[in-house]
């Protein structure tokens, strides 16, 4: 059982990376679905704004509502505005965003892909002459990797918003004082890997929802059943990426 | 169709305004590390650093106006830190102005600290090396504190054992408090009063004198101011000088006389020396007192005798009257 589950988990590790792989190797190839590609956009992207700024404001407020009383300890509530934006854009919104996309976009994707795998379709648009990888799997992928970095700035925004209105809920800290203490302690080395973090993971949940999606089996059940593993696997590769990611932008930060 | 394009518009602009916020948020971090701002590069030679790194403020007066951008070893003693300065504000700076290196706060981030320094003097150009102070080193002034707050412990001590003495009766507090030393001290004032109005008073005479001399009136003051009484002063003093001059050489001839008397030359030298002489002298001496006694008693029997009788009677009749 353990060595049936072990041989499972790294043969899907071994597809997930080929088919990435592939991906690549389709990505240069001629005939740009172009249309295609806007239309995932649109639908990645601007159909998740919503989500990702009510949970970015809300993250922002609680964040700086819940440091309140330590920094008051302290007697440092005048750093409360440089602290929270820091660990709101270097940690806490390219990771929420990236968790809510994953449960949306990995969703939709694993279970269109899938319903489109059992009902043949991807079958016969091989035999019409439509390469249903590019068609399908690089759009989508590229459309993920390249909304969920726009998302995450968006959420920045706003989530700093959410924390000049927590900060003003205990102080009295006017929108221009704060702008200039949240950008005294803001550098580059947060901003730009926060953002290009943002790039991992977009194109990762795009990958594994593909993928999840993309090798469907077993009919409808295994719609549902690729819908919630594509979820799984992407949430887990979005932490994974993110312990990296830390250990990268922390050597950078440092140089 | 007509959905097609507007899922079109919506996704632009989306992205348009994401990538706004990013744009916005990067000037920010830029225009705070001055970045799109021109600015010049300066250096200035630190002995310590005290952990200042690159991408630390500069600040002028306090206003951030760029940031280190170099750090390096040139010598055992001197490290070179290299800094940016924003061109707006480089005109305010002069070859005077100090840099030194302080800390944000209390206990915030290092930062190189310029203060103009005297008026005057060219202003900043690039590639210049700034004139330096060594920043208060924090460790230094925590050693120095201790020593002043031991010497506070002592003066305070001292300053309690001394209060604790003031506060016993036999002090000088009991002095201050006591109502009858004050009393003799308020009369002993009214008596220098009373003084000082009589020197005044005396004071007044005296310069009245002083002036009556000035004017020549009275005896001292025709002393001090007749013409014609210092000019028989002066004969008077030419005299005395003559005289000093006789007296000098009749001094010389006394010592000659003195010298030759001692030698025994002349009738006194012999008179005075020979001690022969001086004895025979004696013996003379004698013979003239028994001779006058003789005489005596001759000139007695002369005035009971006869002829001097009558005389004598009369006399002292005479005197009886």
């Amino acid at each position: 059982m353990k060595s049936i589950a072990l041989k499972h988990f790294l043969y899907e590790t071994a597809g997930i990376y080929l088919f990435a792989v592939r991906f690549f190797k389709e990505l240069f190839k001629p005939r740009f679905e172009f249309n295609e590609f806007l239309k995932q956009c649109y639908t990645v992207g601007n159909t998740s704004i919503t989500l990702v700024s009510v949970t970015a404001l809300i993250m922002g407020l609680v964040i700086t509502i819940q440091s309140q009383p330590a920094m008051e300890t302290f007697g440092t509530e005048s750093w409360l505005p440089s602290v929270v934006s820091i660990s709101l854009v270097r940690e806490l919104v390219p990771v929420i965003t990236a968790l809510t996309c994953a449960g949306k976009i990995g969703s939709s994707i694993g279970a269109e892909l899938g319903s489109m795998k059992v009902t043949e379709q991807i079958d016969s648009m091989e035999v019409s002459g439509t390469n249903p990888f590019k068609y399908l799997v690089v759009t989508r992928v590229l459309a993920a990797t390249l909304m969920l970095p726009l998302l995450i700035i968006l959420g920045d925004t706003i989530s700093l918003y959410g924390a000049y209105i927590g900060v003003n809920i205990n102080q009295n800290v006017s929108f221009h004082l704060f702008t200039n203490q949240v950008f005294a302690k803001l550098d580059f080395s947060d901003v730009l890997p926060s953002v290009i973090k943002g790039l991992f993971f977009g194109f990762t949940i795009g990958i594994i929802s593909c993928y999840k999606g993309y090798h469907t089996k077993n009919g409808t059940e295994g719609v549902g059943k690729s819908a919630n593993s594509s979820v799984v696997v992407s949430i887990f590769a979005v932490f994974m990426i993110d312990l990296i990611a830390a250990q990268v932008a922390n050597i950078f930060h440092i140089l | 169709m007509e959905e097609q394009s507007v899922k079109k518009i919506k996704l632009g602009v989306f992205v348009i305004i994401a990538a706004t916020c990013l744009i916005v948020g990067l000037y920010f971090i830029g225009s705070k590390r001055n970045i799109f701002h021109s600015k010049i590069h300066v250096s200035a030679l630190f002995s310590n650093i005290s952990g200042l790194m690159p991408g630390n403020n500069v600040q002028f007066n306090g206003i951030n106006v760029g940031t280190v951008s170099k750090i390096y070893a040139i010598a055992d003693t001197a490290i070179k830190v290299e800094f940016t300065i924003d061109s707006d504000i480089k005109k305010y700076i002069t070859s005077y102005a100090v840099a030194s290196i302080g800390t944000e706060g209390l206990l915030g981030s290092k930062l190189v600290n310029i203060s103009p320094g005297k008026r005057g003097g060219v202003t900043l150009r690039e590639a210049d090396v700034m004139n330096t102070v060594n920043a208060i080193e924090t460790d230094k002034a925590l050693r120095k504190l201790l020593v002043t707050n031991d010497n506070l412990n002592v003066i305070s001590e001292n300053l309690k054992t001394f209060s604790a003495k003031f506060n016993t009766p036999n002090s000088l507090w009991n002095l201050l408090s006591d109502s009858v030393v004050a009393g003799n001290v308020r009369n002993a004032l009214v008596k220098i009063k009373i003084t000082g109005d009589r020197t005044a008073v005396i004071t007044g005479d005296l310069s009245k004198i002083v002036q009556d001399v000035k004017s020549g009136k009275g005896t001292m003051g025709a002393l001090l101011t007749d013409a014609s009484l210092s000019q028989k002063l002066k004969q008077t003093i030419i005299n005395i000088e003559a005289v000093t001059d006789s007296f000098a050489i009749i001094t010389g001839n006394f010592k000659n006389v003195s010298e030759k008397l001692k030698n025994g030359d002349g009738a006194i030298g012999t008179l005075i020396s020979d001690t022969t002489f001086v004895h025979k002298l004696n013996m003379s001496m004698d013979n003239i007192k028994n001779g006058s006694a003789n005489f005596n008693e001759n000139m007695k029997a002369l005035k009971l005798s006869w002829p001097f009788k009558k005389y004598f009677k009369k006399k002292e009749k005479e005197n009886n009257k």
